[in-house]
């Protein structure tokens, strides 16, 4: 039950020593203690969203795949410092390969209960795919209609816009796009994370 | 690649005929829905050797089916069952509307292997 959750959370964190730990079982601790909603209400109201949008920009692809980006980047944003104290987290990751990991394995798992892979590092380490089974919370009952796919709408545009802008608010330039899309008829979901390098002090959001 | 001719033609007025029971026999289904707390409606309307049965959401969405020979009725109720289970998956579509025409393959295809499996 809930105190046997929130059991699993504090025990993880008496044995952690200096270091991160292990960012699987990090974010399955992170994922049991965190209150959950119903995962269909979730569903409904990320596409009643995705349809306000489609009315908004009148069925303009381009324009909602942008809007899509843009929400994801202000929801980031605002997630990062929370997630950051709900991980207690006191150490900076030391390269980019971890900070892929950390937000694949303890954020995508801790908010949305995902389970994912981080594969395909480029030479440099500076590129990867992050591979997921599903992406349930935001595409069970979705069937695109064949225009959109046609047109290359980007249904799940605000996830890629959340890690960007959560990366982008702690100092990490990056770029995150799907590049397999199973609402397109692809056989997976891949999401393509790539290193555009570190800023300091600069203001990203448009006010 | 069948040629037209009478065959063609034959089968075109079948369609219609069976469209214009089916949407003739809407006034019964309306009617029968107070009738019954059940979805299932039944058999609601009959022209010459077609049946119609019914099965009505409580939002309102129907279901027709048309038959020309009798068939097992129960087989008809969990068939109409299935194929509300097929039809509530495209009802959380966000984009799908009560006005839109369902063009989605995959619901076109299982509520025909749902068909061939109840009426073999």
């Amino acid at each position: 039950g809930h105190a046997g959750a929130r059991g699993v959370a504090m025990a993880s964190h008496r044995t952690r020593s200096g270091g991160r730990g292990n960012p699987e079982h990090a974010g399955n601790a992170a994922w049991l203690a965190t209150e959950k909603v119903n995962a269909e209400l979730f569903t409904l109201t990320y596409g009643a969203l995705v349809m306000q949008v489609m009315r908004d920009c009148e069925d303009c692809v381009e324009e909602v795949n942008k809007r899509l980006d843009k929400m994801g980047v202000s929801i980031g944003s605002r997630l990062i410092e929370d997630f950051l104290a709900k991980t207690n987290t006191t150490q900076r990751c030391a390269s980019f390969k971890e900070t892929c990991e950390v937000v694949a394995l303890v954020g995508l798992k801790m908010f949305l209960g995902l389970t994912c892979v981080v594969t395909n590092w480029s030479l440099e380490n500076t590129e990867c795919d992050i591979l997921f089974e599903h992406l349930n919370p935001f595409c069970e009952f979705v069937e695109l209609p064949d225009r959109f796919v046609q047109d290359d709408l980007k249904y799940c545009q605000l996830l890629c816009g959340v890690v960007r802008g959560a990366l982008l608010a702690i100092g990490t330039k990056t770029e995150c796009e799907f590049v397999s899309d199973k609402l397109k008829g692809d056989e997976t979901f891949v999401m393509h994370m790539k290193f555009l390098g570190n800023v300091e002090d600069e203001y990203p959001f448009e006010d | 690649t069948r040629n037209g001719g009478s065959s063609g033609a034959k089968k075109d007025d079948a369609a219609h005929l069976h469209q214009f029971v089916m949407h003739a026999s809407l006034d019964f289904v309306d009617a029968r829905v107070w009738e019954t707390t059940n979805m299932h409606l039944r058999l609601v309307d009959k022209f010459n050797d077609l049946s119609v049965y019914a099965f009505v959401t409580a939002g309102g969405t129907r279901f027709l089916l048309l038959h020309d020979q009798r068939i097992e009725e129960s087989n008809i109720g969990v068939f109409f069952h299935d194929v509300h289970e097929l039809w509530l998956r495209v009802s959380m579509n966000p984009f799908h509307t009560k006005r839109t025409p369902i063009l989605d393959k995959t619901f076109d295809l299982r509520v025909r292997e749902c068909a061939k499996s109840h009426f073999p």
